[in-house]
């Protein structure tokens, strides 16, 4: 499959994961305006804006079902995310930490920090290999089931339990989001192979 | 129809997020001017200090003039009573010298929608030679001022703040209505409104570390605010921003030192722990509102540099041409300069035949340990001290523009603790003298005449005789700080030279000389 085939975007997809990225972007920029350090208001702003734009995309990982729709709000919102990501990282990196690997590290500590470049590194090439590459070959299946645990993880980790403030509510509002999606998506393992023995018996 | 919906907020969201990117863009230019030369960053550039929004600092002392004009109101106006160099009218939105205006935010030296107001080198170094309070004087650049009362006047303004039913969005408003007949813009509001929440909570942090700040009378009283006009607290300071921690005992206070002839100095602080001039300026900003963040601000950082561009050589004032009507004793000049190559040259140098020369001493830039030269200890001996050059290095991260060098820091184990041998080009303007300000004339310095236990300071006007302050015995509206030598940090001991008063080999005659040639200077 070429590259270009793999996602018929419709507008009404488009606009669902748009709208929400250029609404909480504009925000998380704007937002820092009355606060007295603009970079790291920002920093602060765009990583809320990142994690509550990725739990479409992590439920629509979860979520049964390969229908046309699905991925492409999955693929979306995954792009999306990353922007803002992006502009998050931006921030940290040239306001937060002055360019410096030093106080990046200091900042951070050693292992969050190895932590973050792998995440930042792994989400990116994701979202390279969604785009530019057959989404069907096996160990892009592999990488992306893992790395969307890993990504997930990471996320549940940062919001819910090691930072502290209003990003425990989008990260429990996430949590709530893909626990649900999760149930959802067990509940029609469940039932899928009652669904295939009475439609055999018929 | 759907499908013009779905357009019509895809267009709706591009443009916001258009503007929100815009206005990130448009922050770029909430610039101030660059000044234009390296004397106009020494009077307006900023140093990193930004204290309040411009309006708010423009009616703070209407709004509480029981905190800025603790001496009553036929005492002057705050800048009379806090010692301040009154600016031009048509300047600088009329404030006092060494009050900078910018764009900058505070802490973070973010740009800013509106004006912010902060400190810098100018408004401790820059001082007015009078001889009578009517008189207009002589505006000096680079000479520390010796009746600025900085600490008093900061805890003034904190006092001011932390008064939240007196100082709101709406006081504010109504007293800049009253004094400049016009609205305060929204900008304006807002930021009033985010900063004073802001620096609200920020003093509350630091109520641990600070304590309360004193209020109303209490800014004049000695025993409660032991640094008075003239002086400032940097140990104490500087342990504060770097550790986060009061020092007890806190190294007492130092004066506000001349910054004539930097060039001439090995060691720029004097006390011989700074080597390198803009790391001790730095210092200096850090502990007046600065913040390691913001000193990293291109803006900002130029300042610090031109700032040093214009006192590495700027010459001090000459005696003889500030009292033109006090004329020196020129054939008693020229025996007191025999007097001070014999007893001084040696430590402080002496001047060249060409103009502006100065030819190193022996001794100078040495550092003299405080047991010779048996001046205050407390400076160099307070407790955190022998930590101090490591902690100011570790303070510093490694890439920060202003991290300055190990081997340029001291004191190290081994080195005696003490102050340094300075030149003393424009002797006369160096008022008072000793690092406490324990001095108030050179007659007194040179044991001509005996040094007073006890004095008051405040605006103290300039005595040309004896070469230093005008300093009594009884304090009055503008002389209101009660110095005495007794309290820690205040000594007036040591510097015995050429010889102590009435001790062996004292000669009073060749004191006379030796005053009168160091006018020359």
């Amino acid at each position: 499959m070429e590259a270009n085939e793999k996602y018929e975007i419709t507008l009404r997809d488009f606009t669902l994961a748009f709208v929400p990225f250029g609404v909480l972007l504009g925000a998380a920029l704007l937002a820092a305006e009355p606060t007295m350090d603009l970079g790291f208001s920002r920093t602060i702003y765009t990583i809320w804006a990142t994690a509550a734009l990725v739990t479409p995309a992590l439920c629509a990982i979860i979520l049964p079902g390969d229908s046309e729709r699905k991925r492409n709000i999955w693929i979306l919102f995954w792009t999306f995310s990353f922007v803002v990501y992006l502009v998050h990282l931006g921030y940290a990196v040239f306001s937060v930490y002055h360019g410096s690997m030093k106080e990046f590290l200091a900042g951070q500590g050693i292992f969050a920090a190895i932590n973050n470049v792998i995440f930042t590194l792994w989400w990116a090439l994701d979202i390279y290999l969604a785009w530019f590459r057959d989404s069907g070959a096996r160990w892009i299946r592999i990488e992306r089931v893992v790395g969307h645990w890993y990504i997930g993880v990471t996320f549940f980790a940062s919001t819910v339990i090691l930072k502290h403030g209003f990003i425990n509510v989008i990260g429990g509002a996430m949590t709530a989001a893909l626990l649900v999606c999760f149930m959802v998506r067990f509940d029609a393992r469940r039932r899928a192979p009652v669904a295939m023995a009475r439609a055999q018996s018929r | 129809m759907i499908r013009a919906l779905q357009i019509f907020l895809i267009v709706i969201t591009s443009t916001f997020l258009l503007a929100a990117v815009g206005l990130v863009a448009l922050e770029a230019t909430w610039t101030t001017p660059p000044p234009g030369s390296p004397q106009d960053y020494f009077l307006y550039g900023s140093t990193g200090t930004e204290l309040m929004p411009l309006p708010v600092f423009q009616v703070l002392p209407d709004l509480f003039p029981d905190q800025f004009q603790p001496a009553g109101k036929d005492a002057g106006d705050w800048i009379d009573q806090f010692g301040f160099i009154r600016g031009k009218a048509d300047v600088n939105h009329g404030l006092p010298v060494g009050i900078s205006v910018t764009h900058y935010r505070p802490k973070s030296g973010a740009p800013s929608p509106v004006e912010f107001v902060g400190f810098n080198c100018a408004i401790c170094h820059t001082a007015v030679i009078r001889r009578s309070d009517k008189e207009a004087g002589t505006l000096v650049l680079g000479m520390g001022n010796p009746n600025i009362d900085l600490v008093a006047f900061g805890d003034a303004v904190k006092t001011s703040i932390l008064d939240e039913k007196r100082l709101t969005l709406e006081t504010i408003q109504s007293a800049y209505e009253a004094k400049f007949n016009k609205s305060l813009g929204p900008l304006d509001k807002l930021m009033i409104t985010v900063w004073l929440k802001g620096v609200r909570q920020g003093l509350g942090q630091e109520m641990p570390m600070r304590n309360q700040p004193f209020a109303g009378a209490d800014l004049r009283n000695s025993a409660l605010m032991p640094s008075g006009p003239g002086r400032n607290q940097p140990m104490k300071e500087t342990v504060r921003f770097l550790i986060d921690e009061t020092p007890e005992p806190d190294g007492g206070s130092s004066k506000i030192p001349c910054l004539y002839e930097q060039h001439q100095r090995d060691w720029a602080q004097y006390d011989g722990s700074l080597r390198d001039p803009i790391t001790r300026n730095s210092l200096a900003a850090l502990g007046v509102g600065a913040s390691i963040y913001n000193l990293r601000v291109p803006g900002i950082l130029e300042t610090m540099n031109q700032s040093y561009v214009y006192i590495r050589d700027l010459h001090g004032p000459v005696y003889s041409e500030t009292f033109k009507d006090e004329p020196v004793d020129h054939v008693r000049a020229g025996r007191g300069q025999t007097v001070y190559m014999r007893y001084c040259s040696d430590c402080h140098g002496w001047p060249g035949a060409k103009p502006g020369e100065w030819i190193k001493g022996k001794r100078q830039n040495l550092v003299t340990p405080v047991d010779e030269i048996g001046t205050d200890p407390a400076r160099v001996t307070f407790r955190f001290y022998p930590k101090m050059a490591q902690l100011i290095y570790d303070f510093f991260p490694d890439n920060h523009p202003l991290k300055p060098k190990r081997s340029d820091l001291r004191p190290n184990p081994g080195d005696a603790p003490g102050y340094i041998n300075q030149p003393i080009g424009s002797a006369f303007s160096r008022v008072p003298f000793l690092h406490n300000g324990s001095v108030p004339t050179l007659a007194e310095l040179i044991n001509l005449q005996p040094r007073r236990a006890v004095f008051y300071r405040g605006s103290n006007l300039y005595d040309p005789a004896r070469a230093g302050l005008l300093v009594g015995d009884q304090p009055d509206a503008l002389r209101y700080f009660r110095y005495d030598t007794q309290v820690y940090g205040n000594s007036n001991k040591g510097h015995d030279y050429p010889w102590a008063y009435h001790g062996p080999g004292w000669n009073e005659n060749e004191l006379k000389d030796l005053l009168e040639y160091l006018k020359t200077l």
